[in-house]
């Protein structure tokens, strides 16, 4: 029995050491122990009032080519346009969740001036390191400020808006007369975008409970699963399918892509127009990137402010994408009424619904 | 609606779907089958499947028959990685397992942000050919077990080690071939996501499938038919989980939503449970499952 256990031991040992090998782990809590790259920075650091930003995303990596790359664009953006040196900005991943506080403590200690949270589910984790580091300007996407908090800008966005305009236009130039919705989780982040590209269709003439289908992934990795979804949604009659489902969602870009002339997928939170030229109608984009280079600019620049701000199709924060590859196959007519609708729901004179409730509820406008 | 030909599109959807779920689970089911009848657990199926899926998306960036074979030989060398592991220096086998999990998360993680940060495109190979090979597979593998000596030996290596030593087999070579082959098995899984369906590689896409193939062993009751049919019966699930999606249809039963895609998730995990507690008929492990070779007795 002894014998045994100890085996398990070093069966355990060997297994951690397996998994830890080749992992880009989260930065080890800087206490000596650090990669001397770490320590030594620490060390140098902060001489003459070097201005440094971190990100730190969520479980899913920048390498999504969706939302996580469009912040990591952002930090791109602020360490050449501010000049912020080569160790001015630095990222690192999440590997679960209990890596949150860590990674934000990380670098909140090592004196970085803005660290931005990229994702909603790291609110709790925020809440609580920016209360430990009162002079370190903290930033989270997706998720409100805390109350009362003096250090931490919520980023918010109006995805609905964006997702109004890709209904109307998925609706619009739909041969079937049916158009199709692939989410990530079911969670009410998503379900917006629903909401919003519901409301769409039901503006070009559509009945979202029937000329809408709707399905979720359950996760944001599933290539496969996302991929069984578009095909089934566009088996069943369906000719353009928006995705918001992170790398699962890449996967329905793919199918429509082999399914070839007349069917389209939407691509989401940044232009993905080019990851299947002609065969992505248009990208639902979310400008994560300017909000991260925003809020880095105005940390740098003094004019930090906290609490929420939200980004929305008026000041640019979403909007579709320049559709570069398809705009000369979608109609004349249905280009101007989309300008007509931009300018309505930017003016505020339309407001899409945010939530599948307000939905029910929504009175669509006529064009 | 409701015509005759959106009926049959209807059929054809979910046909197709349920088939290309269960294609991945029924590869990997019938790696895990080899490894286990020959007493060797696998819960690396996971690691397994997804290192296949990594090596057949890099190396079929030009030619998919490349990248097959360059998956194949990934699977065949964490295969033997596990047995040399549990056979020669005698780790636990659980342990064992989760190692080549982790490491393969860890490793494909890596050397993704190493080797193409910006995604990767590989060539392709045609569904219809992994689904011919899940079809001939499950036979192959109950003719292998039943009417050969190696199938013979095997089984006898996870039923009864002390006897078939007795008898004059070498365990260890025939341990050592089963849990190889159960690699490459997988890693042909894995192939299966990449090459065969999206045609790149992306962070832990194998999301759990070599487990569900785990489950489908269980459920099989450790059968290639079984298991062929368990891996079926869950493909077929997610294929309705999607169908009730796309048809609003919501079960509210005593305030949970019955039909919601997380709880569906879990079914297969509970159907397991289900076959282990002997609620579904009995699910009996190969005898030796796990043990070292001589020391159970």
């Amino acid at each position: 029995m002894v014998k045994y256990s100890r085996r398990l031991l070093i069966g355990a040992a060997a297994a951690v050491a397996l998994g830890g090998f080749g992992c880009p782990g989260p930065p080890k809590q800087a206490e000596g122990k650090g990669k001397p790259s770490e320590v030594a920075q620490q060390g140098t650091t902060p001489t003459g009032g070097s201005f440094r930003a971190a990100l730190v995303f969520d479980t899913g990596g920048k390498d999504d080519k969706s939302f996580n790359a469009s912040a990591n664009a952002g930090l791109e953006r602020a360490k050449k346009e501010l000049n912020l040196g080569e160790d001015g900005t630095k990222t690192v991943e999440s590997h679960a969740s209990a890596d949150y506080k860590t990674n934000l403590t990380n670098f909140a200690s090592q004196k970085y001036d803005v660290v931005v949270a990229v994702g909603f589910n790291m609110a709790d984790a925020v809440k609580e390191v920016a209360a430990q580091f009162p002079d370190t300007h903290f930033a989270i996407v997706d998720a409100d400020a805390p109350d009362g908090s003096k250090n931490v800008a919520g980023l918010r966005f109006q995805e609905e808006q964006g997702c109004y305009l890709a209904g109307f236009l998925a609706a619009s130039v739909s041969k079937t007369h049916k158009i199709g919705f692939v989410g990530g989780m079911k969670i009410p982040l998503i379900e917006k975008f629903e909401a919003g590209y519901k409301a769409g269709a039901l503006t070009a003439g559509f009945d979202p409970s029937k000329q809408v289908t709707a399905t979720y992934v359950g996760d944001w990795d599933d290539l496969s699963k996302g991929k069984s979804q578009a095909k089934q949604q566009f088996d069943l009659g369906a000719d353009v399918v928006f995705q918001a489902a992170g790398k699962a969602g890449l996967a329905v870009i793919t199918e429509a892509k082999e399914r070839g002339k007349g069917f389209y997928a939407i691509g989401v939170d940044q232009d993905q127009d080019y990851l299947a030229e002609g065969s992505v109608l248009t990208s639902m984009v979310k400008h994560v990137d300017s909000a991260v280079f925003d809020t880095i600019k105005f940390a740098k620049d003094g004019k930090f402010a906290a609490g929420n701000h939200v980004f929305s199709m008026k000041d640019g924060g979403v909007s579709l994408s320049d559709m570069k590859y398809t705009r000369q196959a979608i109609p004349a007519d249905v280009l101007a009424k989309l300008d007509k609708l931009t300018k309505l729901v930017s003016e505020g004179k339309v407001r899409p619904p945010a939530t599948l409730a307000e939905l029910a509820k929504f009175k669509a406008p006529t064009l | 609606m409701g015509s005759a030909g959106n009926q049959g599109f209807w059929f054809t959807a979910l046909l197709v779907a349920t088939l290309n779920g269960a294609a991945p689970l029924l590869l990997a089911a019938m790696g895990g089958i080899l490894s286990e009848r020959a007493g060797v657990v696998n819960i690396a199926l996971e690691g397994l499947i997804l290192s296949g899926a990594f090596a057949g998306a890099y190396f079929g960036q030009h030619s998919a028959l490349i990248g097959l074979v360059a998956a194949l030989t990934v699977g065949a060398a964490l295969g033997l990685l596990h047995a040399v592991l549990t056979q020669v220096t005698k780790m636990n086998h659980v342990v064992s397992g989760l190692g080549i999990n982790l490491l393969a998360a860890g490793a494909t993680r890596y050397l993704t942000l190493v080797l193409f940060p910006d995604g990767i495109t590989s060539k392709s190979l045609p569904p219809a050919f992994y689904l011919a090979s899940a079809a001939i597979l499950p036979a192959a593998l109950a003719f292998v077990l039943r009417d050969t000596r190696f199938g013979l030996r095997l089984r006898a290596a996870g039923e009864n080690p002390e006897s078939a030593r007795m008898a004059g087999v070498s365990i260890l070579p025939v341990r050592l071939v089963a849990v190889t082959l159960s690699g490459i098995c997988a890693a042909f899984a894995g192939t299966f996501l990449s090459l065969g369906e999206t045609h790149t590689f992306s962070r832990d896409m194998s999301a759990g499938k070599g487990y569900i193939a785990l489950a489908a062993v269980i459920f099989g009751k450790w059968n290639p038919a079984g298991a062929a049919v368990a891996s079926l019966f869950f493909g077929l699930f997610y294929a309705v989980q999607t169908q009730l999606q796309i048809r609003g249809l919501n079960i509210n039963f005593l305030g949970v939503e019955w039909t919601s895609p997380a709880l569906l998730d879990m079914l297969p995990y509970l159907m397991t449970l289900a076959a282990l507690i002997s609620v579904i008929g009995r699910a009996t492990p190969p005898a030796a499952l796990g043990q070292e070779e001589g020391s159970a007795h």
